[in-house]
């Protein structure tokens, strides 16, 4: 019988810890997350069933500490050089359970890759926040703040932005920054987060890469204020809110990498924000896989399993080629990740685009594709029973995050048509 | 500034009587669905049902179809298409789910109201229940589907689907069995459900009228959907159900034909008021956003501008679609036969591209409103749910075509 497992993993990408934790990961989707992801979207504000989920796999099953370095209490993933395909492995498997907890799982790590990745390690920093993810059993999460309320796309847009529009500010005062400003929708927002990076300006409106500032704030200092969860379309598991920071104070080495190199190495975090949105949608489009194999083989047209009419297999055929591609895509892009040595820095222009590239792919093809296997389900593609639009609510937000698809269309063509003025 | 107003619907003038009661329907949308919105979001009992009963009842919308001797407005005559099209984008822009529940209602009572089919018994039956009872009353459809098992023997199809029930006549009486059996709307909430028929003995397609209350008809538990949220859903069985005949409303194919071509008609209508509501909101959105850091309007940027040319041109040519097969059905095309099975080809047709084409659109304001197209707060997300779930009640769109293959190209074996 053929299974997802089927799937094209390009063998000679994986990484050792690949098809080990690919099991556990499995097990646990299948056994905590599958049998009660119908019951998520009315536990968006509280989290009572979602949150002993999220607790079994990064605390207990420690993946909250996979980033940190060995010594540290961690698995030593940001100095390894299997980052990209090991993360894709296990962010796919969280995704194929639910897409919401792949985000607030996978963002866990985002504003981290800043401190753990080599060659930019901060050994201080990660000394000092390596206790709170890797000696305990509860999740822990962590926040990338980047989004402001006059717009998301201009921040990520760093190329020609530059970090103008950024209104949260960072001013050092002696040996503390005071960081002031107002961020909205971060993953793990919403109160629930324990440690924020924030993105700051050290002087609102300049386009000099020394102000783009990347700042670590422990959630619970004086003049840190997190709103409500927002109610959405979809992505329960995943809270976010608004985050307000009001004369907040944190030492000066809170900083992640410096002047220039917070904006070089947050290009970084861009580019493993694309890799993951590639494997949700990746993991989500192996579930509807299994969801539409089993629905099309017990559901009859002429008195034949539906996967049999000519007309429905097309469609079928067509969630198989996108998954196929998708899949290999994605691993492809993990690998150039991994592998600086053949497809330079991650934070290097051209790796940032194609992970935009790739992205916007993934998206637009996964969910064209799952609005026309809801069609072939009829009624049942829209009753929460089948899971299949769920994948669907949850997934349009992938879509749109990160600048949206306008910005990752203006990236590519900036960068493959050398345009100057986009 | 009203937006209907930018995107015509048809060369005619619209009459005044229809001019009014789109007035008064855009009142109601506003004060008391829209207005209530934020606050009350997709609550059944805080929003849905008290705006229901004021569209139903009090406006007398549920009325509108029987004729005036049974105490309704006496709209029965195929002219209405133009009022119908007209009065379901104005409801389908407050909330998609009730303008749906409408379009079926309608559709259903079409079967039996229209002064081409009227059947007094079946007026007189049911005109307490839709003229008199002062409670909101809605119809509810189940269609021919897939099959949830594969049957041993022979198997009488229509055109190619499961029938859901079957019907025989015994004595005065009908007796309808069947389980299992997913209506398009409303399973826990109709009055009345319009089953379509196997008549056993004929082994006729028959569409039969069952009253909510008649024993041996059973609801499932309520079920979950993406969206729709104005009618609780759930699944039928029904244990030999016993109705008087009067409730075989018709038998064949052509009455078939007419009543699916009006429940397209108002879930085209239906579409194109919600992705009115999509376009309003992006409007709004256009003019206040700024992008690229450069004091540069959403709606000024190129890229952005094109894409929300495309969602009004979407919404321009849906509309004209819409309004042609309403002017196609008030010609009286769906009297006889022949027309009727060109006219319910047609309204398939654009029903179809119409739900295509507002999904694609919808799509595309959810991509330019970034995180806000995605918040319930922003209401458009609301639309994008339900204008999905309203074309996956509308069947499979790969066998739908097999309808359309069936008619153009006479494919005698799909
Ligand atoms: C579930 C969820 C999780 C999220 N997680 C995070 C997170 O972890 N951290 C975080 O900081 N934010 C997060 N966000 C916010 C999200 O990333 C932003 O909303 C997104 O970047 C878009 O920003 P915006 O909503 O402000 O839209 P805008 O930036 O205002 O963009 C609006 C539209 O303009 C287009 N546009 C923008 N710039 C250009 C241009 N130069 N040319 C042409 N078109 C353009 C965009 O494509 C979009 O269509 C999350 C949001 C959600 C819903």
């Amino acid at each position: 019988m053929r299974t997802i497992d089927d799937f094209t993993r390009p063998r000679e990408f994986v990484s050792p810890i690949d098809d080990y934790f690919g099991r556990i990961v499995r097990r646990w989707a299948d056994e905590e997350v599958i049998p009660n992801r119908r019951r998520y979207d009315e536990d968006w504000q509280e989290h009572l069933l979602i949150e002993p989920a999220f607790d079994q796999l990064m605390g207990k099953l420690g993946l909250q500490r996979v980033l940190f370095p060995e010594d540290l209490g961690g698995w030593g993933l940001g100095h390894s050089h299997y980052i990209g395909s090991a993360s894709f492995r296990l962010m796919e498997e969280v995704a194929r359970a639910d897409t919401g907890m792949a985000v607030a799982f996978g963002v866990t790590f985002w504003p981290l890759i800043m401190i753990c990745n080599e060659p930019h390690l901060n050994r201080r920093l990660c000394e000092e926040f390596a206790p709170l993810f890797c000696q305990t059993e509860k999740a822990v999460f962590a926040a990338n703040a980047m989004t402001e309320p006059q717009g998301g796309a201009d921040i990520e847009n760093m190329e020609i932005i530059k970090g103008a529009t950024i209104q949260t500010t960072a001013r050092l005062e002696g040996d503390e920054w005071v960081i002031n400003g107002h961020k909205l929708w971060p993953t793990n927002s919403g109160g629930i987060c324990s440690l924020f990076g924030v993105v700051c300006t050290t002087k609102p409106g300049s386009t000099d890469l020394n102000d783009f500032a990347f700042i670590f704030v422990p959630a619970d200092r004086p003049g840190v204020t997190q709103g409500k969860p927002y109610q959405k379309a979809g992505m329960a598991a995943d809270k976010n809110g608004d985050i307000w920071f009001d004369q907040v104070r944190v030492p000066s080495h809170y900083r992640a990498c410096g002047p220039g190199d917070d904006f070089k190495y947050f290009k970084e975090v861009i580019s493993f924000g694309n890799l993951g949105s590639i494997a949700f949608v990746s993991g989500a489009l192996l579930n509807v896989f299994e969801i539409i194999k089993n629905f099309s083989e017990t559901n009859y047209h002429r008195n034949l399993p539906l996967k049999e009419n000519d007309a429905l297999a097309g469609v079928l055929a067509d969630l198989a080629r996108d998954t196929e591609i998708i899949r290999i895509l994605g691993y492809q892009y993990a690998r150039m990740l991994d592998r600086p040595d053949l497809y330079g820095e991650r934070w290097n222009e051209e790796l940032v685009t194609k992970g935009r590239v790739y992205k916007y792919f993934a998206c637009d093809r996964a969910l064209d594709i799952i609005g026309k296997v809801m069609n072939l389900m009829e009624a049942s593609g829209s009753d929460r029973r089948w899971d299949i639009e769920k994948h669907w609510r949850d997934l349009k937000i992938v879509q749109l995050w990160m600048g949206g698809k306008q910005l990752c269309q203006m990236e590519t063509a900036r960068w493959f048509y050398e345009c100057e003025t986009l | 500034m009203d937006c209907f107003s930018l995107i015509p619907c048809s060369s005619d003038q619209p009459h005044e009587s229809d001019i009014l009661l789109t007035q008064t329907l855009k009142r109601w949308a506003e004060t008391e669905v829209m207005a209530k919105r934020l606050e009350n979001r997709e609550d059944l009992d805080l929003l849905i049902k008290p705006a229901l009963h004021k569209l139903f009842v009090d406006l007398e919308m549920q009325k509108m179809i029987f004729p005036e001797q049974y105490g309704g407005v006496g709209l029965n005559k195929p002219e209405v298409a133009q009022t119908l099209a007209l009065s379901l984008e104005q409801i389908g822009r407050a909330d998609t789910g009730i303008g749906y529940l409408y379009a079926a209602t309608f559709a259903l009572c079409s079967s039996f109201a229209m002064d081409y089919n009227l059947n007094d018994e079946l007026c007189k039956l049911l005109s307490p229940l839709f003229c008199d009872s002062g409670k909101s009353a809605v119809g509810s459809l189940v269609l021919p589907s897939y099959a949830s098992e594969i049957k041993t023997g022979p198997q009488i199809l229509f055109q190619g689907r499961t029938y859901p029930a079957a019907a025989k006549q015994l004595d005065d009486r009908l007796i309808i069995k069947g389980s299992n059996l997913q209506p398009l709307n409303a399973g826990c909430d109709a009055e009345i459900f319009g089953i379509f028929c196997l008549l056993e003995g004929s082994n006729e397609p028959a569409l039969v009228v069952i009253p909510a209350n008649t024993p041996g008809l059973s609801r499932g538990e309520p079920q979950t959907r993406t969206g729709l949220a104005a009618s609780l859903n759930c699944k039928l069985t029904l244990d030999q159900v016993a109705v008087p005949e009067t409730c075989l409303i018709s038998r064949g194919e052509t009455s078939w034909q007419q009543l699916l071509s009006w429940f397209y008609l108002g879930v085209a209508a239906v579409t194109v008021g919600s992705l009115f509501a999509a376009f309003e909101i992006l409007r709004e959105w256009g003019e206040n956003r700024v992008i690229k850091g450069k004091n540069s309007l959403l709606k000024d940027n190129p890229l952005t501008a094109s894409v929300m040319a495309e969602v009004s041109q979407e919404l321009l040519l849906d509309r004209l679609l819409l309004h042609q097969l309403a002017g196609i059905i008030a010609s009286r095309s769906l009297e006889e036969p022949a027309r009727a099975k060109k006219t319910s080809v047609a309204a398939l047709s654009v029903v179809s591209q119409v739900t295509h084409s507002a999904e694609k659109a919808i799509n595309q304001t959810m991509e330019l409103m970034g995180s806000a197209g995605y918040a319930t707060e922003w209401n458009l997300e609301r639309y994008w749910r339900d204008i999905k779930t309203m074309q996956l009640h509308l069947g499979s769109w790969e066998l739908n075509k097999m309808d359309l293959a069936r008619f153009f190209y006479r494919s005698a074996n799909l």
